[in-house]
């Protein structure tokens, strides 16, 4: 996978995640079950790594992440 | 006193001067009991439990104060009306567009707290709507989907909370991780039990109430990624290997 494209899913996952947690109630399911695709998905190659280390890395900077998308959409 | 908190569909009300535009009506103190009476007597005749009309109005108290906060975030829109002492504030602020609401102290609202009163978009709603969730869990007797939609509602109060306090505010405090924590997992313990019992129960569907076990299970697993998000612990060393390696981000 090239540098792009790894940057672009991790984009993606950030933006599931997102999109989760401001998914209506009876969407949850639906779009949780996403975000959790593109987890398994970038840790395809990295048996070694937790689907909750991945998260927890990922998400350090979500307060700052959360912010940027509500400015600039 | 002077507030509004009516929607302006409500054929009851006699005509006002709108303060903010279409929808919005200024009403004295008077006026706004008698609306709250209304609702209350609606809230028993329609046999809702007493748990269910406390955290209607909790829920309500806790949008009054988020609104309120809006007006010192400088959103609301003031307005002097000609002829007349009182002075207003009208909103419009996301998807409530059933609120008024002009000056009025922090005093006078029934939620105030000395600690609460330093900042009125505060964890106390959310508090006392999990002290009710608790007493109702304890009780063992109120009904599985009553359960599920008192939990979802005091989800709900708590995420608007989450995200004023933890995310856009500039002055997060210990206190506030403090609060999210304790209060976090107290949502958790309870929806997985509720969740624990749906399974048990499988005659009784959340569908009843709009969403599917799925969504309530997801609802869950989200709950437990922001413990780890917000409150677990990683080193930065070990954060810096793990974007290295999946996303080849090099700090």
């Amino acid at each position: 996978m090239s540098s792009e494209s790894k940057i672009d899913l991790l984009n993606r996952i950030l933006d599931a995640r997102l999109a989760a947690k401001e998914s209506r109630a009876g969407d949850k399911a639906g779009a949780w079950a996403e975000y959790e695709r593109l987890i398994d998905e970038a840790l395809e190659d990295h048996p070694e790594i937790s689907g909750e280390d991945l998260e927890k890395a990922m998400l350090t900077n979500w307060r700052d992440y959360c912010r940027k998308r509500r400015r600039y959409g | 006193m002077r507030y509004s908190f009516i929607p302006a569909d409500e054929e009851w009300i006699d005509d006002g001067p709108d303060i903010a535009g279409p929808g919005w009506r200024t009403v004295d103190a008077e006026t706004l009991a008698e609306y709250f009476g209304r609702q209350v007597d609606r809230v028993c005749y329609e046999g809702y439990s007493r748990f269910a009309f406390v955290t209607a109005l909790l829920a309500i108290a806790a949008e009054l104060q988020w609104e309120l906060q809006y007006e010192a975030g400088g959103d609301g829109v003031r307005q002097e009306r000609a002829g007349d002492e009182r002075s207003c504030v009208g909103y419009r602020v996301c998807n409530t567009s059933r609120f008024a609401m002009p000056d009025i102290a922090q005093s006078e609202l029934a939620l105030d707290h000395e600690d609460h009163s330093a900042d009125p978009r505060d964890w106390i709603p959310v508090k006392l709507l999990c002290d009710e969730l608790e007493r109702e869990m304890a009780e063992k007797r109120t009904h599985l989907l009553q359960k599920l939609t008192a939990w979802m509602v005091s989800l709900r109060v708590f995420r608007r909370v989450e995200s004023v306090r933890m995310i856009d505010s500039e002055a997060r405090s210990a206190r506030d991780d403090e609060y999210h924590r304790a209060l976090l997992a107290f949502l958790l313990g309870v929806g997985e039990l509720i969740l624990l019992d749906l399974r048990r129960h499988e005659q009784i569907d959340p569908k009843w109430i709009g969403i599917g076990f799925d969504d309530v299970a997801a609802m869950i697993k989200e709950l437990r990624s922001d413990m780890m998000m917000w409150h677990g612990e990683m080193t930065e060393a070990r954060k810096q290997t793990i974007l290295a390696d999946v996303f080849g981000i090099e700090d």
